[in-house]
């Protein structure tokens, strides 16, 4: 069942090789998507909402998974929503989209925005709003003044009290 | 008499490394072939009685594509049919799947499936599993694999201090069984009049998730040799019958995974589905021992709950009395379960191994006292999916 490796390699040839992987990327967004991310653009949270179940899908996507039919009719929610979950960091892993280490304590909510269904959609908190995060809070989103169309368009949400 | 719908199947070899936290005296094929060559002993057959290979990994974790083609000289795959899998935290599990589907076809008579993951490679799990995002927007939000939100939920249901003391207690049980077992990544050692002071002292991670919570990050290959009934017959003394497998998905993205747009879990839909299927009313009085993948304490005491189709708080009931013991109603995790080992396309097929080796008698000092006749391994991966296994040690069901 279980061997033990019984090779003694001399340690100087037991060698690690140090690898660096940079790698650009480019992802279209599809047109379900990109309606998504226009909405950023204009502070507005477009969801899709599915014809046989009547459920809303929050970002949007163009099929409902378990009615397997399309669904591209678009519903605004938002912009404020309630905190169902939430995840504060206290560990600091490494951004891997730059490879900086973030500081620490920051935080993911879990927000069901207004006007959807059960579908959770997750952005970043304030970090001063951190020590008064529970389940059943409302939040806002606070947007950033240059918006390109993607999800860096909003900061976080806020509290809103 | 055929029990599966087409033929049965049985595991004949079971061959794994030690698990440990990195191995740097060896490269990825060497590590698997030490796997394969253990498996093939423990059959007692070659090389060339091996019709069929499957083979599976994480490639984020090693960041190196299509390893299969250049681990031909530590899996000795050169010539025969194969096949690639990769269904994240599930792999390993999945790859068993595979390699049952393909005998119980009649395909191929004999099936080889490995699992591994070398983690140590590419430094940086959480990394890795970020990248596995939607590249479009949650790759900007994700923490990795990291949440405390199945805590928050425990906490809000159960109160904090039962709650917190429930997920240390299963913690503690599952290193005292990885203290047992030679293999395992982690063994601290530790007593239950330290949960107290772990709860306080270990370093947070996430919100309620601590460090001592948390899966380990290790490196390791396991592999499983499957046959035909009439080949396994001949072969084996001792094969373990793999009698139902099920896989459930979900289809949410990944920030809905916590909050199921379906009303159950994936854990509670498998195991309806094929305990339904197998008729088996009562799981906890019928199952003899139970390998899970709690990739953390707190998903543990949770899982158990769904696992066994248990209502409101008689899982961490039976958590708080003993009953996930070794010696208690159903064994959980006699391994030392995730937290103590997780190479993690490895992990998920060691679940069904060491509940067979369990049915063989062959675990070694993690052998459990009572005969083990039926059995239960489970897989989990991103995003929430479960694959759930039955193994028999009679062809009697
Ligand atoms: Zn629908």
């Amino acid at each position: 069942m279980m061997t033990k490796d019984k090779r003694n390699a001399p340690a100087e040839e037991l060698i690690s090789i140090q690898v660096v992987n940079a790698i650009d990327c480019a992802f279209p967004t599809g047109s379900i998507m990109g309606k998504w991310f226009r909405g950023l653009k204009e502070k507005k949270f477009y969801a899709t909402r599915c014809p046989s179940c009547g459920r809303t899908m929050t970002p949007p996507r163009g099929c409902c998974a378990l009615c397997v039919v399309r669904s591209e009719e678009f519903v605004e929610v938002g912009p404020k929503g309630t905190v169902e979950n939430y995840d504060i960091a206290y560990y600091a892993s490494p951004d891997p989209l730059t490879g900086k280490v973030r500081s620490t304590p920051y935080a993911a909510v879990f927000v069901r925005m207004d006007g959807s269904d059960r579908d959770i959609f997750t952005h970043a908190i304030r970090d001063e709003d951190i020590p008064r995060l529970k389940r059943g809070v409302r939040v806002r989103p606070v947007w950033n003044e240059v918006r390109t169309g993607s999800i860096e368009d909003m900061l976080y949400f806020e509290i809103d009290a | 008499m055929t029990k599966k719908k087409n033929r049965n199947v049985g595991i004949i070899g079971i061959g794994m490394t030690e698990i440990s936290s990195h191995k740097e005296n060896q490269n990825q094929p060497e590590m698997i072939n030490e796997a394969v060559r253990a498996a093939i002993a423990d059959a007692g057959i070659t090389l060339s009685d091996i019709d069929c290979v499957v083979h599976g990994n994480m490639e984020l974790f090693e960041m190196i594509h299509q390893p299969d083609l250049w681990h031909m000289i530590g899996t000795g795959a050169l010539g025969k049919p194969g096949f690639r899998i990769t269904t994240g935290g599930t792999t390993g599990m999945t790859l068993v799947a595979a390699a049952d589907n393909l005998v119980a076809s009649g395909m191929y008579d004999v099936v080889m499936a490995i699992g591994f993951n070398k983690l140590q490679e590419a430094g940086s799990t959480t990394g890795g599993i970020t990248n596995m995002a939607d590249p479009l927007w949650y790759r900007h939000l994700q923490t990795g694999a990291l949440t405390s939100t199945s805590a928050n939920l425990s906490i809000e249901e159960f109160g904090e201090a039962r709650a917190r003391k429930a997920a240390m207690k299963h913690r503690i049980m599952m290193d005292k069984h990885a203290s047992l077992n030679e293999r395992a990544h982690r063994r601290f050692g530790l007593e239950y009049d330290q949960m107290e002071d772990l709860m306080k002292n270990s370093p947070p991670l996430i919100g309620e998730l601590r460090l001592i919570h948390m899966c380990s990050q290790s490196d390791g290959a396991c592999v499983m040799i499957l046959a035909s009934e009439k080949k396994a017959k001949k072969i084996c003394k001792k094969p373990v019958w793999i009698r139902d497998h099920i896989a459930v998905h979900r289809e949410e993205t990944a920030s809905n995974a916590y909050f199921p747009i379906l009303s159950e879990t994936s854990q509670r839909v498998a195991a309806r589905k094929l305990f339904t299927r197998n008729g088996i009313d009562n799981p906890v009085e019928y199952f003899d021992v139970f390998e899970m993948y709690d990739p953390s304490a707190w998903w543990g005491i949770e899982w158990l709950r769904d696992f066994f189709l248990l209502e409101g708080d008689e899982a961490i009931k039976m958590v708080e009395e003993g009953d996930w013991d070794l010696d208690g109603k159903v064994p959980v995790n006699p391994s030392g379960g995730v937290t103590a080992s997780n190479p993690i396309s490895a992990t998920a097929m060691l679940k069904p191994a060491e509940v067979a080796l369990q049915m063989r008698g062959d675990a070694g000092r993690h052998q459990l006292k009572r005969e083990v006749r039926h059995g239960l391994a489970s897989g989990f991966g991103g995003v929430m999916w479960t694959e759930l296994m039955i193994l028999e040690k009679d062809l009697n069901w």
